[in-house]
């Protein structure tokens, strides 16, 4: 049988819905867990007692996952804040994010270290979200030390950190001048700065909105109207970064490398490299961590000249991101992304085999036809999902990302590739803009035409 | 049923192994770690640094305007900064009345 990693997988999804469900004691449970494991090792040579067993374990250890991912630390700043009264107290830690300037505030995420309450000085961790209007030049990985009050915020900001801090005043916020950020982050943090201000700089307003969202991940400065026709026209996952981007990026990062002659075994480490810097710069979301992970794997694959299998890269993704937050099972972005990949996996193959695609002669028909089989798959995959979370239905996308997918496809490649010429030949970006610029108009007119087509969307 | 290779089976037991024997280490360090566990928090906690400050943020401490702010950066820069506190002792206007009243304000590093 293959893909093994698959049922693997779902085992483990199933435990971690079972303790979503219902109430498990994690030490018992534990104590379960090693007994299967120790019948494992006692039955390696049995066939299907081994493999039951097996599956059994993997649904234990999901459920353990999401019960220790349920019980935070004693020492955790979250304990420290109190239901009637608000708490003042110092910490001290270091930004642990892009501070967002928004309306003349700052916001950003501190990873707190040591506090100090009622004139006692402890250990602590976790992340809080600190607001404040004073420091506007602050930057990831500086450490600080704070005073203020904390909180829990009333809705849970975008953020997922479930503490907040406010700032009282401007003494209240001590820069001790050294960075304690990670090397990677920080140039990935200058990287997108960069690329911000490259889009800023050259594109229209619209465009380098649109531009900020498709490459980097950055949403906020969409226009309510354009996110709505995306979202009627269901191609909203466009302004998503997933798994095509990536794809981009190892298709740009192994050509410049292959120009550069280097060899093609460092070449690969390179496109991991180029692959992990992007998933910083766009903020690690869960998709884009899902497509790194798959991405990283099938050019392992490559390396070990192995045949890469999307269905086990994608069942190393699932295990990768569950692991490190069981949390994420639960979130809409982690259920469409990986419902989507799924549905290509296995429901793709189906449809080709039904429709006998390699029976057209003309390559450009069957590439066309794929593309379009490609596009049911993962609407099939994923119209039930969205309907449920979105009370939409939208026929229209699978015509919308016929058109739509090429051409935000251009609209990535001309982003891309302007950000590196106007970097290294700022005289030839020219081009590019007036490209980009296009791609973006007629993606734009396209959509707002899509979505006036009879029964292109119905709400529920 | 998967048809795993004997050597297959072991990697993924061990993998598993490691995985629940990191799990059941993670949820007893959050468990049983005592609550407050003292740590050397920095003595210069909530004070201003008289050599890297700007005039605002000199400003924002009781008993320093506009004039002595600017004194004060006008000493660090012709000086090349303080090495203690008591230095801004030789500023006009400092006496020593008022430099008890702001010296716990203030740390030079």
């Amino acid at each position: 049988m293959k893909n093994i990693l698959g049922y693997l997988a779902v085992c483990f999804c199933l435990g971690i819905i079972y303790v979503y469900l219902f109430k498990i004691v994690f030490w018992p449970c534990y104590i379960l867990g090693v007994v299967v494991i120790t019948a494992c090792v006692l039955l390696i040579n049995k066939e299907l007692g081994f493999d039951i067993l097996l599956l059994v374990l993997f649904f234990i250890l999901g459920a353990l996952n999401l019960k220790n991912s349920y019980t935070t630390p004693n020492s955790d700043i979250s304990r420290y804040v109190y239901c009637k009264n608000s708490t003042s107290l110092t910490v001290k830690g270091f930004v642990n994010s892009r501070p967002v300037i928004k309306n003349g505030r700052v916001s950003f995420v501190f990873r707190t270290e040591e506090l100090q309450f009622k004139k006692n000085n402890y250990k602590t961790r976790g992340n809080i979200l600190v607001n404040t209007k004073n420091e506007k030049n602050l930057s990831y990985g500086e450490e600080l030390i704070l005073f203020g009050n904390l909180y829990r915020p009333y809705r849970l900001s975008n953020r997922g950190v479930p503490v907040a801090m406010r700032i009282k005043n401007n003494s209240a916020l001590v820069r001790l001048h050294k960075n304690k950020g990670r090397l990677i982050k920080r140039l990935a943090f200058y990287l997108k700065d960069n690329a911000e201000s490259v889009f800023m700089q050259h594109l229209s307003p619209l465009a380098a909105s649109i531009n900020n969202a498709m490459i980097l991940g950055e949403k906020k400065h969409i226009p309510a109207v354009v996110y709505d026709y995306m979202i009627k026209s269901g191609t909203v996952h466009i302004m998503v970064v997933s798994g095509f981007h990536t794809g981009v990026i190892v298709f740009i990062s192994g050509i410049f490398l292959k120009i550069l002659r280097i060899p093609r075994k460092v070449r690969y480490f390179g496109i991991m490299f180029c692959l992990i810097l992007y998933c910083l710069i766009t903020g690690a979301s869960t998709p884009v961590v899902r497509a790194t992970v798959m991405g990283i794997f099938l050019v392992t694959g490559y390396f070990f000249q192995r045949d890469p299998d999307i269905k086990n890269s994608l069942s190393l993704a699932v295990f990768f991101i569950l692991i490190i937050n069981p949390k994420d099972f639960f979130s809409v972005s982690f259920q469409l992304s990986f419902v989507s990949v799924a549905a290509i996996a296995y429901v793709y193959p189906c449809l080709r085999s039904f429709f006998k695609t390699e029976k057209i002669k003309m390559k450009f028909l069957r590439v066309l036809f794929e593309g379009c089989l490609v596009s049911l798959a993962a609407w099939v995959g994923t119209a039930g999902f969205i309907a449920y979370y979105f009370q939409i239905f939208s026929p229209v996308t699978l015509l919308a990302n016929m058109f739509i997918l090429p051409l935000s496809s251009l609209i990535i490649l001309s982003g891309l590739s302007m950000v590196i010429v106007s970097i290294i030949l700022p005289s030839l970006s020219g081009s590019f803009v007036a490209f980009n610029e296009v791609s973006v108009f007629i993606l734009l007119k396209l959509n707002s035409l899509l979505i006036k087509l009879p029964y292109a969307y119905h709400y529920f | 049923m998967f048809d795993l290779t004997n050597d297959e089976r072991k990697v993924i037991l061990f993998l598993a192994f490691v995985f629940l024997l990191g799990l059941g280490v993670n949820f007893s360090s959050k468990r049983f770690m005592p609550k407050k566990t003292p740590a050397s928090f920095n003595e210069n906690l909530g004070r201003v640094n008289l050599n890297t400050a700007e005039q605002k943020l000199l400003m924002s401490i009781p008993g320093i305007g506009e004039k002595l702010s600017q004194r004060i950066i006008d000493l660090r820069e012709s000086i090349g900064g303080f090495g203690n506190v008591e230095e801004i002792k030789k500023i006009k206007g400092v006496t020593e009345a008022k430099f008890d009243k702001i010296k716990d304000y203030l740390f030079a590093q």
